[in-house]
């Protein structure tokens, strides 16, 4: 007995530290093989004697300082006047509404107008000239420079994964652990040959992130209940389609504009359906049941939502967008309210805060959509007492204890109890409080597996974040980045929900924390929204071609 | 493109708040991690057979209390000692007996820490000692003078605050616990510290509370004489004494525990300065002593009638108090009107704490303390009997027979010692058990007298 307790601590110390090393190389490899700061093409101006430098691949020209290509002294020049970008290798200009208007070699430019080196390129007085478009090879750091390939990352995971189990096992001692969990691992060295082979990726890092976390999920899933397990794997395959569709669905950066609207009615009728046919569950009529299967469709209408979130460079000053994009929250918002799904209603008003100042860089609209929210939430505390309730709590959750305050005291006392290193998976109490499984899921695992373990795990939430911010600049076009940006903040804006919700810091509202809670639709849209960060990263569509020099891709 | 790296600056913002309330929660567990888990929501510290690898519980002299040893507890080897300190110590097969040493200090028992927490493998777990001022031989003491009636036994010393003896009964023996406690009259409220959470009506203990408030707020009151003719009307109903005691003055009326003489001066003195004088000693609120909860002596007049409120003046009525509460009103008295906060842990971990000496709310002043300890000392003298006590010890105290409805009364005494050689003050009461001149002095003085034979404040 005593040497078993032994091996279980060995392997709860341990464990974090594989978890540690293989999503630490997982975002050391990212940064590293990035595209070098090289220019794309260069922008001659005769009259000027002055060379421009094409950083991106979709830039904003204008006199406008925020442009990408600055046209400085030229007050015929609009403050943002045309876009070069590159779509499929060949290069493109499209005139944004300027007021002298876009002329290549004296044409005007009506539409999209594709571009050869040496055209020269009129914008009001200043004439450009496109000189040294990159269309042979770029140079991209190669696997076996970036430490470690993805191989070794997705069995490194399956080493991580099988602990885990090991350790669940010890605690729960039925074999039946092991099942979901070693059918995940099959299921992620598909995935892995899959993406390699058949959707030639380059690289597996950002994937190996979220298998990781997702195989966390499942292994504690199955601690509660043996097919929980299952159904947790099952949503991470389906997750897998997801993510390998949209990216595959949105390379064509033009194609996705025009899903603008099909997404649209996507979310709105999503969440409608959570409204019309929703069954109650814990409080919030957001389940409905397809063929014996409960979905959470608010869930998949994030995935939705991201599209309407992400514009293009030429329509992102548009006011009418924006319009647009208010319009549609609204009606979600209403829908969400109305079934008292406020957590998620939260999160979709993140996610549009976020929206909102990304296309009009305005601090001024963020405060006004925030004051008329402050408005609405005093609305909802009047109208739905049982929130109140939650705002009675918040920073108080000790002396609710017994009623409003019990699940987070209970969360914190477990937390707590678990220290630095856990007392082993399945070996926990805060997991006989009710939904602990998807609501308390972070002080779940906090108890379980240790503090040390699970802000390792949500730090790779946040890190997405900061990768996605990295890739903003060398995205395809602002629609990739905007998408990222929009679906990294939300899911860092739900983990904090989740977590600071859970621990009483902020009032608690029962959301589900990224790939690790329990929930299958939560599991899909997580990988959903995954998509979005992995398609803003330029090398995402890089064929991998046998016959390529080592080290290089072709575009 | 540009314009959109500066924009995400917003999702920046996010994350790195996100992580500043990562690093709150993380400084958050350093700082309170332990005050948390002690909380006995907590089924990881509750839970049976966390105490198997926990330190030692000594007493004042090094007597072991409870220990463990090869993944067992154990406890003293006297049974008698072990039933007199269950409430003290407590019983590591159930949370039930919440004020414990073993449950309050179950953390520190154990050696918590907050890195490894409950997940330290119980082999590598190294435990605090924890070392008390209570007194075995006094607990055993207390314990077989109160024999199998139900009550609680509590001295501390008025001077330093140390509990030298807390015995609450029923107890059982955590070593060999018996099987039908459920349902069986003699274990009634066996998992009670009836120290801390028994509530009792007060009786005539509480006629120090009445003497106080008059002594503080009427000038003269020491110059009145009643003359006591056995029963008088107060709000147009009886209130009554055991016999007719003639011309009694406020001294007197102590001595002789004249119940229409405090009767009146509840009735004269008014609620407000009632409740107030009843509030300043303890009345209304909680009162903790080193992780030790009491409940809450109760003392709500405003809602009854003028008889009621007469009869609240003497201890009856809806007038509730806790054998601390009463302990503690003697120390009071004994120690100039502020008592003295007790303690009972004396050292964790090998660390001997300072005396503490810590002092609770005034509760009088000087003056009225000295008019009442000279009071108390009459009643020995003149009506309980110097005999009955120690000689050296000069006791001075006052009892209580508690009426309670279809029931023999509660006995109480309270009192302490003005020998500065054994300054303690006490509180006994017996539940049921009749009258305090008979059933509690008796008690009292054989505790006193062990008390004395070991030399216990040196």
């Amino acid at each position: 007995m005593e040497t078993v307790e032994m091996i279980a601590f060995a392997l709860r110390i341990a464990t974090p530290f594989l978890a540690l090393i293989t999503l630490g190389i997982c975002f050391i490899s990212m940064n590293r093989g990035k595209r070098e700061n090289k220019a794309l093409a260069l922008l001659y101006d005769e009259t000027a004697d002055k060379t421009y430098k094409v950083m991106f691949w979709e830039n904003l020209i204008g006199r406008n300082e925020n442009s990408d290509i600055v046209i400085e002294d030229d007050m015929t020049v609009s403050r943002a006047h045309a876009v070069l970008f590159n779509r499929d290798k060949e290069w493109y200009i499209s005139d944004i509404d300027s007021k002298a208007g876009v002329f290549v070699n004296g044409q005007k430019v009506i539409k999209n107008c594709p571009l050869q080196n040496g055209d020269k390129i009129s914008l009001g007085s200043s004439v450009l000239t496109l000189k040294d478009a990159a269309k042979g090879r770029i140079r991209i750091a190669p696997y076996d420079k970036r430490t470690f390939s993805g191989t070794m990352l997705v069995i490194m995971t399956a080493f991580y994964i099988l602990m885990l189990a090991v350790e669940a096992f010890i605690y729960i001692k039925e074999v039946e652990i092991f099942f979901p969990a070693v059918t995940f691992i099959a299921a992620m060295f598909a995935f892995y040959w899959v993406s390699c082979n058949i959707l030639k990726r380059p690289d597996f890092e950002l994937e190996t992130i979220a298998l990781l976390l997702s195989g966390t999920g499942v292994v504690i899933s199955t601690t509660f209940v043996t097919e929980w397990g299952f159904k947790q794997t099952v949503g991470a395959v389906i997750g897998m389609g997801i993510y390998s569709v949209i990216i595959w669905f949105i390379k064509v950066p033009d194609r996705s504009k025009y899903f603008r609207y099909i997404m649209a009615v996507a979310a709105i009728g999503l969440v409608a359906s959570a409204m019309l046919f929703g069954q109650e569950k814990n409080g919030a009529a957001n389940w409905i049941n397809i063929g014996g299967m409960s979905l959470q469709p608010a869930e998949l209408a994030k995935v939705a939502y991201i599209f309407i979130c992400a514009g293009t460079l030429d329509r992102i000053r548009k006011t009418r967008y924006v319009v647009e994009l208010f319009i549609v929250t609204m009606a979600i918002l209403y829908m969400l309210y109305d079934i008292s799904d406020i957590g998620m209603a939260l999160v979709f008003f993140g996610t549009f805060l976020i929206a909102i100042y990304m296309w009009s860089g305005s601090w001024k609209a963020v405060t006004v959509v925030m004051l008329i929210a402050v408005a609405a939430a005093a609305v909802i505390v009047i109208m739905k007492p049982y929130i109140a309730a939650r705002f009675k709590v918040w920073g108080n959750v000790w002396e609710y204890a017994s009623d409003e305050g019990y699940q987070q005291v209970n969360a914190l006392i477990c937390g707590a109890s678990g220290g630095f290193f856990g007392l082993g998976a399945g070996n926990g109490n805060l997991r006989y409080i009710p939904i602990s499984e998807s609501d308390l899921i972070f002080s779940t695992l906090s108890e379980e597996t240790g503090l040390f373990h699970i802000l390792i795990l949500v730090s790779a939430i946040g890190g997405l974040v900061i990768y996605a911010r990295s890739m903003t600049v060398k995205s395809r076009s602002v629609f990739y980045s905007m998408a990222a940006c929009s679906a990294s903040g939300l899911l860092v804006f739900q983990a904090a929900l989740h977590i600071f919700g859970g621990l009483g810091m902020i009032p608690m509202t029962g959301l589900t924390l990224p790939f690790l809670s329990y929930g299958g639709t939560s599991m899909m849209a997580c990988w959903g929204l995954l998509a979005f960060i992995k398609s803003a990263d330029e090398r995402t569509f890089y064929r991998m071609k046998p016959k390529a020099k080592r080290g290089e891709v072709l575009i | 493109m540009n314009t959109i790296k500066k924009r995400s600056n917003i999702i920046l913002i996010l994350t790195i708040a996100f992580f500043a309330g990562l690093l709150y929660h993380t400084v958050n567990i350093f700082i309170n991690a332990e005050d948390w888990v002690i909380n006995l929501r907590n089924l990881h510290l509750t839970a049976a057979g966390n105490l198997d690898y926990a330190g030692t519980i000594y007493d004042r002299n090094g007597e072991v209390l409870a220990y463990s040893s090869g993944g067992e507890r154990f406890y003293n080897d006297d049974e008698s000692i072990r039933k007199a300190c269950l409430h003290v110590v407590g019983d590591d097969s159930t949370v039930n007996l919440y004020n414990s040493i073993q449950n309050i200090y179950r953390s520190e028992l154990i050696g918590y820490h907050f890195l490894f927490s409950f997940g330290m493998p119980k082999n590598l777990r190294k435990g605090n000692d924890i070392t008390l001022t209570i007194d075995a031989e006094l607990q055993k003491a207390a314990y077989e003078a109160l024999g199998d009636r139900k009550g609680a036994v509590f001295f501390y010393n008025y001077k330093t605050g140390e509990v030298v003896c807390m015995v609450s009964t029923p107890a059982y023996d955590p070593e060999n616990i018996p099987e039908n406690m459920k349902n069986n009259e003699e274990y009634d409220g066996v998992y009670i510290n009836r120290v801390c959470s028994g509530l009792y009506s007060p009786g005539s203990t509480f006629k120090l509370v009445t003497a106080a408030a008059g002594l503080e707020n009427i000038k003269d009151v020491e110059e009145v004489v009643y003359h006591c003719k056995g029963e008088d009307k107060i709000g147009g109903e009886d209130i009554t004494c055991e016999f007719a005691m003639g011309d009694v003055d406020i001294t007197g009326a102590i001595v002789y525990s004249c119940n229409c003489y405090f009767g009146h001066l509840a009735s004269e003195l008014g609620r407000f300065a009632m409740t107030r004088q009843a509030e300043k000693m303890g009345f209304n609120k909680n009162i903790t002593f080193d992780g030790f909860e009491s409940a809450k002596s109760i003392y709500d007049v405003f809602d009854i009638n003028e008889n009621e409120f007469a009869w609240s003046g003497v201890g009856q009525a809806n007038v509730l108090e806790t054998p601390l509460n009463v302990a503690m009103i003697s120390a009071a008295i004994a120690n100039g009107g502020t008592p003295v906060m007790p303690y009972i842990v004396s050292g964790i971990g090998g660390k001997d704490y300072e005396p503490r000496q810590t002092f609770g709310d005034n509760m009088m002043s000087p003056q009225t303390a000295d008019k009442i300890a000279g009071m108390m000392d009459s009643a020995v003298y003149l009506n309980y009997g110097k005999g009955r006590f120690s000689d050296t010890l000069d006791v001075c105290a006052k009892t209580g027979t508690a009426e309670v409805a279809d029931a023999e009364p509660h006995a109480w005494i309270t009192g302490f010692c003005k020998n500065e050689e054994c300054p303690l003050a006490f509180s006994v009461v017996i539940e049921n058990g009749g009258s305090g001149y008979g059933e509690a002095i008796p008690v009292a003085a054989a505790v006193l007298n062990t008390a004395e034979r070991l030399a216990i404040s040196n």
